[in-house]
């Protein structure tokens, strides 16, 4: 029994350092479903840990308890509810500290000739993705698929979906090194001890809420999807280019369907140093079949 | 206005919250009033209607008018807010286009533009448009005025000492009796990086930044700035990249920023160099692909303004 009973206080101690670990991690680091299902789970754990832990010790514990502990318990337990909700600048500051910007629901389904997305990022707001394979598309090739929101600026805001390894797909790696690149300069407002920074128009935000939802912004902005077969070659490439395909999404003149349109094949400009898209020429054959057609959807 | 601001001031912890909240209320007014991107501002709807009558118009949107004829008479026709058309027919503005527009479509959006189609009654805060579909967008000055702005307020106030910025454009002040400045930077243009071209001294005046490398598009192999020059009706297709104007309000140097980026370094220099207390920096690709540099006459000074502290502003 003293065993057990050591058991289990190990077990609580450990499950419960694992869940402030988590939540710590879950209150700095930008959501993710890994982090809260941790968290989740433990706490699961370690009610059921109470409940084994009062069952075990009821004796123990009833012959600990007055109404004074109890009293104390409930207030310190009270105030810490109520300055959470009241918020005063010095908790309100410490919350400000957290990175995680809600939960966003995001659903991926892949069949054999359609992939389907799902991103609700609020509530009254769901923008799904159907991408339809073409002839050239095939699982066994498995050909690299990304897609991302970009601001009117052409900025990547966030990327809705992207392989582990994005090799292939030159032109959204090279839109999130540009983005993670701006979002440091942001960060660091003094950099290079300045007090500001003269330019055309940059980035106003890093929170994609900010450009997708409608009650946030009436400015256009942009998905955009890259594709790519590895060693696609035909008499003109050795590996055809990724393709893009893109399409405005205008808050301010809401559709419900959309079409994606092909942007174009993508290219580095030596002398720009950057990734751009070129309108497709005859030199192009399979990589434009890879898709046969992308539809948005948005509820808002 | 779909931006980021940002301002410091010398105040009291106390007044900072009250400071904050006038100066939102201040850019909230000014979008309600201005933005072309809110259907329902006072500029949305003007565009929208149809009429040729004098309208009433906040003093906001008379002072920017007022202010943008001043610099498209300085610059030749180079600055023009009544542009919208032309954004339009080359897929920069709101909604995107396939492929370029022929002759004979921009030559039939050149007929519907012009600043002298806009009457002014700067007295009576009135506007009156020559034909119906003329449309007006600010955004060209816009920021820069929203700096002054929130400037006029803070000196209002008395303060002495602040820096405000919103999108790139700034306006700072410090007090005369002291030998302080403001450090800034002004942006490397190149897409997808953001490092400081150089840093200078501020003191007491306005810097704005216009630049092709943020916006721009692509047909054909060729690269296409979102920069329209009112006189032809195309995009401009100089080299120059960036255009920093350092005036004594931000919204003369917003103004004279587009319109040197829409005239080139050259006429862009004779331009500057013509108008008094103003100073420019240009940034361009030469022919041999190296990026090179051009300042005004008494720009050289400015980046020794850095170690002996002092550039003084008129306003």
């Amino acid at each position: 029994m003293k065993g057990l009973r050591r058991t289990l206080n190990l077990t609580m101690l450990m499950t419960f350092a694992v869940m402030v670990v988590s939540g710590l991690l879950a209150f700095f680091l930008p959501f993710s479903i890994k982090i809260t299902g941790l968290h989740a789970l433990m706490g699961f754990m370690f009610l059921w840990m109470i409940v084994a832990h009062i069952r075990n010790s009821f004796g123990g514990l009833k012959r600990g308890f007055n109404p004074w502990t109890l009293l104390i318990a409930a207030a310190l337990t009270g105030l810490l509810t109520a300055l959470f909700i009241w918020q005063p600048a010095p908790v309100k500051a410490i919350l400000n500290l957290s990175q995680n910007k809600g939960a966003s629901l995001e659903t991926f389904e892949l069949k054999v000739d359609t992939f389907s997305y799902l991103y609700a990022p609020s509530e009254n707001y769901q923008l799904k993705l159907d991408i339809k394979f073409g002839d050239s598309f095939s699982q066994a090739s498995r050909p690299m698929l990304a897609f991302w929101i970009e601001n009117g600026s052409g900025y990547h805001v966030k990327t809705l979906f992207a392989p582990e390894v994005g090799g292939s797909l030159p032109y959204w790696q090279w839109k999130v090194a540009e983005y993670e690149q701006a979002k440091r300069d942001a960060e660091a407002n003094e950099i290079e001890g300045v007090d500001a920074v003269t330019s055309a128009t940059p980035n106003a935000s890093f929170d994609p809420r900010d450009y997708i939802l409608p009650e946030r912004n009436t400015e256009p902005f942009f998905l955009v999807v890259e594709v790519d077969a590895v060693g696609d070659s035909n008499e003109h490439y050795a590996d055809q280019p990724s393709m893009l395909y893109r399409v405005e999404i205008d808050n301010a003149y809401p559709s419900y369907f959309q079409v994606l349109d092909i942007d174009g094949y993508t290219k580095y400009d030596e002398d720009e140093e950057i990734w751009e898209a070129y309108y497709p020429d005859e030199r192009l054959t399979t990589s434009l079949s890879l898709i046969d057609s992308s539809l948005l959807t948005i509820e808002r | 206005m779909g931006t980021r601001y940002l301002f410091k001031c010398a105040v009291s912890p106390e007044r900072v919250v009250e400071i904050q909240a006038h100066v939102e209320a201040l850019l909230e007014q000014f979008d309600i009033e201005l933005s072309n991107w809110n259907p329902d501002s006072w500029v949305s709807r003007f565009n929208q209607s149809e009429s040729v009558q004098w309208q009433d118009a906040p003093r906001s949107v008379v002072r920017i008018l007022e202010a943008s004829k001043t610099v498209h008479t300085l610059s030749g026709g180079a600055f023009d807010v009544t542009l919208s058309p032309l954004i339009d027919l080359w897929g920069f503005g709101s909604k995107n286009r396939a492929g370029l527009p022929d002759q004979t479509e921009i030559e039939e959006q050149m007929q519907t533009i012009g600043m002298d189609q806009l009457e002014l009654d700067v007295s009576g805060l009135r506007i009156r448009k020559a034909h119906s579909r003329l449309r007006i967008n600010c955004s060209a000055i816009a920021k820069g005025y929203a700096v002054d702005l929130i400037a006029e307020y803070l000196s209002s106030q008395g303060i002495e000492r602040y820096l405000v910025e919103i999108g790139g454009e700034i306006r700072a002040a410090q007090p005369e009796s002291t030998e302080d400045h403001w450090t800034v930077g002004i942006r490397k243009p190149r897409a997808g990086q953001a490092q400081l071209q150089t840093k200078l001294a501020l003191r007491n005046g306005a810097m704005a930044t216009s630049g092709d490398y943020i916006k721009f598009t692509e047909a054909d192999g060729v690269r296409y700035s979102h920069v329209i020059d009112p006189l032809t009706g195309s995009p401009v297709q100089h080299q120059l990249h960036s255009v920093t104007v350092i005036a004594a309000t931000c919204s003369t140097a917003d103004a004279l920023a587009t319109a040197c980026l829409v005239l080139g370094a050259e006429a862009g220099r004779r331009l500057i160099d013509e108008i008094e207390g103003v100073e420019a920096y240009f940034v361009e690709t030469a022919d041999d692909g190296d990026i090179q540099i051009h300042r005004t006459s008494d720009f050289s000074s400015l980046r020794s303004w850095l170690s002996q502290g002092v550039f003084k502003g008129t306003g």
